[in-house]
């Protein structure tokens, strides 16, 4: 059973909402969707220890993204 | 539970074309990391989880507890843990005398603890066992055997 | 907890048999799953043993444990499907869907549902080596096109990714999914892709074997 929920967004958010819709060629409500996924799994690893990083191979650099 | 009906249903005939896929192979399994689906590379299996497993089940079949297997194998009692929970590589010597008192061959126990085949570290411990002081005339029948088969296969791969 | 009615085949005839596709497994489930499948895997070990079969040869899963695999069910992302027989389970399969991208054009960088696992029951593989049959077929086929509908009601349009364990790569091909690549990070497991337009030829059965 779905539940609702109205979102208030500046101009700004708005504008990647539509951008990330676009490209990941997804509704709106689905990029939120996705986005809390993401984000719940992040939350989820980081606190059994885990780190999140950025690799850049051609670099040969490691950079945290999240920190608790 | 409720039944919900779908569209998405298939026919026979999707289903018996699709299975020949299927038929291709012993098994789909998709499955994460090697830690999780224990591979070393590509083309072999890490023995620990298997191993783990087949010492677990022949330790049950003889209805012994751990303690009772260590003594009577004559293994510490930690590695036998260690190597039960797939933690741990056991030494050559204690898959040797895990085969004697779990009574299966030797050499099948070796394959399957991935010591059949030489490893550089293998062959370390073999030249030190055999550069002992110990005169080999002092080792036990067991113990001699177990070292002619380190040898044997040191001889067989000594070119890798 | 929902299910469709769904069929499998059964050897020799490939008579139909009616089974339950049920996602929205729980932990439990998992448990259970393998509080059936635990007994049957030692089995299959205990006869590769006997035979002295080089245990390259076994199937490559024979050591999982699907109740280790329930902690993934606490990311909304993750969704757990399983067929049933009855009372028996004869397939189970976890995907994500939020963690992967497609790597193949036109949908380069596009979300897409990623298997993260997918295994037969023990007594629904094809074992030559101790001489058994599989008790049903299809159950492979029925779990990957489930994955594809999935991803269809995600508005992925039947993108579907996985890492292939090399003895389930021919399936995949067989199945119209791309090998990619092998990726290091998965211990140069072979990276397969279901692109959308694959997908949609899989549903309706038009598979050219790449």
């Amino acid at each position: 059973m779905k539940k609702t929920m109205t979102l208030n967004l500046m101009p700004t958010e708005m504008a990647a909402l539509d951008e990330l819709a676009r490209k990941k060629d997804l509704s709106k409500t689905a990029v939120i969707r996705q986005a809390l996924r993401l984000y719940q799994a992040v939350d989820l690893r980081i606190e059994d220890g885990e780190k999140l990083f950025f690799e850049d191979e051609k670099e040969n650099k490691k950079t945290e993204l999240v920190v608790l | 539970m409720k039944n919900i009906k779908h569209r998405d249903e298939y026919s026979r005939d999707w289903l018996l074309r699709a299975a020949e896929a299927e038929d291709r192979v012993t098994s789909f399994s998709v499955g994460g990391l090697a830690a999780d689906v224990g591979w070393l590379d590509a083309g072999s299996i890490a023995p620990a989880p298997i191993l783990a497993r087949f010492i677990e089940l022949a330790r049950r079949a003889r209805n012994l507890t751990l303690e009772s297997l260590a003594v009577r194998a004559e293994i510490d009692l930690a590695e036998l843990v260690g190597v039960t929970e797939a933690r741990q590589q056991p030494t050559p010597r204690t898959v040797y005398r895990l085969s004697q008192v779990l009574d299966v061959s030797a050499e099948n126990l070796m394959e399957l603890a991935g010591l059949a085949e030489p490893r550089a570290e293998l062959a370390q411990a073999a030249l030190r066992f055999a550069a002992r002081s110990e005169p080999t005339v002092e080792l036990s029948e067991e113990e001699r055997n177990a070292l002619n088969e380190f040898v044997k296969v040191l001889v067989d791969k000594s070119d890798d | 907890m929902s299910f469709r009615v769904i069929q499998l085949l059964e050897p020799p005839e490939n008579k139909l048999v009616e089974a339950k596709l049920i996602d929205t497994l729980k932990p439990h489930d998992l448990e259970l799953v393998e509080r059936a499948w635990t007994p049957e895997r030692d089995r299959l070990l205990r006869e590769y043993l006997l035979r002295g079969i080089d245990r390259r040869a076994y199937p490559q899963s024979l050591h999982w444990r699907w109740d280790k695999k329930a902690r993934h069910l606490r990311e909304l992302q993750a969704r757990a499907t399983g067929i049933l027989v009855g009372d028996a389970w004869q397939g189970v399969m976890l995907t994500k869907s939020a963690t992967q991208f497609a790597r193949l054009q036109p949908d380069r960088g596009k979300p897409l549902v990623y298997i993260d696992y997918i295994e037969a029951a023990p007594w629904n593989l094809n074992l030559p080596d101790i001489g058994q049959q599989r008790r049903y077929r299809g159950v492979g086929p029925v779990l990957v096109r489930e994955a594809i509908l999935q991803s269809q009601r995600e508005g992925f349009h039947g993108r579907l990714g996985l890492h292939s364990l090399p003895q389930s790569e021919h399936f995949y091909t067989g199945c119209g999914m791309t090998g990619v690549e092998r990726d290091a990070a998965k211990q140069n497991l072979l990276y397969f892709e279901m692109t959308r337009e694959a997908a949609t030829r899989y549903m309706e059965n038009e598979v050219s074997a790449t």
